[in-house]
């Protein structure tokens, strides 16, 4: 119960982030006086949205965890959600698929995120941004997923896409450069290379 | 000695009895490997279809784990597809159908239907539970495509045994059956019809040769005993009827000769004569001179008597110094008459023994016709005695005087 309003407020402080961006307001200001300045029912439709971007990326992101290979398991598996990542809300505990997951957040300029992480999880960051993050985490066991990368062109080893369903493309280079190992049979599912 | 209660077998029963005791066989034979073909073709269609299987499932197991249907439907199809695979189901934790994927049945699938070949069932895992199961089902078309086969060359087999063994009893019939059933016939023919010249065919068979030429032999020998036999009792027939001394008939013979002549005269309503003839005074020559001039008087009569008579008038030594003459038919007192002169004429010349005495023969004749002298041959035969005795006691009168 309590998870799911923390849920709820947390995918809606998302959403007005995004607002705030759009509209160049600043954070710090409070929420309900930006809802004023929306319709209601597309403001709903936009959560339900959410929630469901939200519910396919634990569901991918959990499938990922289960078929990696770390040198050492690590057991919970620290998932590090960099940036605002407003999909990013169910990733925490169990995901589907089995693996545990403890989570850190970070600011996009955070430096250093490589220590102390076994999945760096970029949400909204500038391409450069994960460009240094990963070539930071090269060599260490850390598993690199990008939410707002489509193209997956930022050097991240897994992109995910949000259609109609939540897919994923992986960059090939980037998974064979790293030092886990992920399950062969993860190519098949991926929407592309 | 009736052959129909002794309980015998043709060659052809035995024979037919023991093909098809071999048929019995190729065909037990043919069934059993069939079977056992059939089963160790089996194992290998379970095997490979669990194999199949774990590779579906290999490939399967992280579409389900991603819930991605599309990448589920991808993963069965390219496995499935290459191998003998008709159908492949991939249900839930719940039984509910996720994904179907069929092909057509092929023509010679149909082996499915035989007891034990079944689904191959196997839940798909992921580390320690169970997300899915799988259901597939094989083509059987080559396990169908073996049967057949099988089938087609079982009954190939069986109709090339059942041939060669008609082949086969055929040449026994030919070769050993037909060349036994034509000694058989041989002796068969032998004994029919007394016909001891007959042998036995040679065969190809070594034995069956062997055993016709020892066969040939035996009628051989056969053939000359009853020779023998037959000549033997032709001379003693001869030896019975006929006087040892003169060679002529005995009075056996004579009896039945008339007898004869009396028949055919009666048959043929034609008169006959009955001559006797006694040689005068064999005794005292037998006294005087011995037996062997009494003997050599008697050889020289009866050889001029044989001389004297026609070709079917017959002479007989009846007793000790008595002889007879049968006429043939039509025959009259003339005729009668004639062969008395004749033998007269012929008695006229000496006898020259070796001894140097010389002898001449003299004969009593008495002649009888039938049936005018006498109605059977008793009356016959004492009307000739008569006549002869009186023609001796002339003599003799002429002689006293």
């Amino acid at each position: 119960m309590i998870r799911r309003l923390r849920d709820f407020f947390r995918t809606y402080l998302t959403a007005c982030a995004n607002l705030f961006r759009r509209s160049r307001i600043a954070m710090h200001m409070l929420a309900p006086v930006t809802l004023a300045a929306q319709p209601l029912h597309a403001e709903m439709q936009q959560i339900a949205t959410a929630g469901r971007e939200a519910d396919g990326a634990a569901h991918v992101v959990g499938s990922i965890l289960a078929y990696t290979r770390w040198p050492q398991t690590p057991a919970p598996v620290r998932l590090c959600v960099i940036g605002p990542a407003r999909r990013s809300g169910q990733l925490d505990g169990a995901l589907p698929g089995g693996v545990v997951v403890a989570r850190r957040e970070f600011f996009a300029n955070a430096p250093d995120v490589s220590a102390g992480c076994d999945v760096l999880y970029f949400g909204e960051v500038a391409q450069s941004t994960i460009r240094a993050a990963v070539a930071n985490a090269r060599g260490r066991p850390i598993l690199t997923i990008a939410e707002s990368d489509p193209s997956c062109r930022s050097g991240a080893m897994f992109c995910l896409r949000f259609d109609r369903n939540v897919s994923f493309a992986l960059n090939i280079d980037a998974i064979t450069r790293s030092t886990i190992r992920v399950d062969p049979r993860v190519l098949r599912i991926s929407q592309g290379y | 000695m009736p052959d129909t209660q002794r309980q015998t077998q043709s060659m052809r029963e035995i024979l037919s009895r023991t093909h098809r005791r071999v048929l019995l066989l190729a065909c037990l034979l043919v069934v059993v490997l069939m079977v056992s073909g059939f089963l160790t073709i089996r194992n290998y269609y379970d095997r490979n279809l669990e194999l199949v299987t774990r590779s579906l499932n290999y490939a399967v197991e992280p579409a389900i784990v991603f819930g991605d249907t599309r990448a589920m439907s991808e993963a069965i199809a390219s496995v499935a597809k290459p191998h003998d695979v008709r159908s492949v189901e991939l249900r839930d934790t719940r039984g509910r159908v996720m994904v179907r994927w069929t092909q057509p049945r092929d023509t010679l699938d149909f082996a499915d239907r035989l007891p034990g070949i079944a689904t191959v069932r196997q839940d798909v895992r992921q580390g320690q539970s169970t997300i899915g199961e799988l259901r597939v089902e094989g083509n059987t078309s080559l396990l169908s495509r073996y049967l057949l086969s099988g089938f087609a060359i079982a009954i190939g087999f069986l109709a090339i045994t059942f041939l060669a063994v008609r082949v086969q009893a055929r040449r026994i019939e030919d070769h050993v059956i037909s060349p036994l059933a034509d000694i058989a016939q041989v002796a068969r023919d032998v004994r029919g019809e007394r016909a001891f010249d007959r042998r036995a065919k040679p065969s190809e068979i070594a034995e069956i040769d062997q055993f016709g030429q020892d066969f040939n032999a035996l009628l051989a020998e056969l053939q000359g005993w009853h020779a023998s036999m037959t000549e033997e009792k032709d001379k003693l027939a001869h030896d019975a009827s006929h006087d040892p001394l003169t060679g002529l008939g005995n009075r056996s013979l004579f009896d039945r000769s008339l007898e004869t002549a009396v028949a055919d005269s009666i048959h043929s309503q034609r008169t006959f004569a009955l001559l006797y003839l006694d040689v005068d005074n064999l005794k005292r020559i037998n006294d005087e001179l011995g037996h062997q001039a009494g003997d050599a008087l008697l050889v020289c009569i009866a050889e001029r008597l044989r001389s004297s008579i026609r070709a079917h008038d017959h002479a007989f030594r009846i007793g000790g110094d008595e002889f007879a003459i049968v006429m043939g038919a039509a025959s009259n007192r003339e005729t009668l008459s004639a062969i008395i002169d004749r033998i007269s004429v012929a008695m006229t010349p000496q006898l020259d023994l070796p001894s140097g005495v010389k002898l001449r023969p003299s004969l009593s004749i008495g002649g009888a016709i039938y049936p005018d002298d006498g109605a059977s041959q008793h009356d016959l035969i004492r009307a000739a005695d008569a006549e002869m005795y009186q023609n001796k006691l002339t003599k003799r009168g002429e002689l006293t005087k």
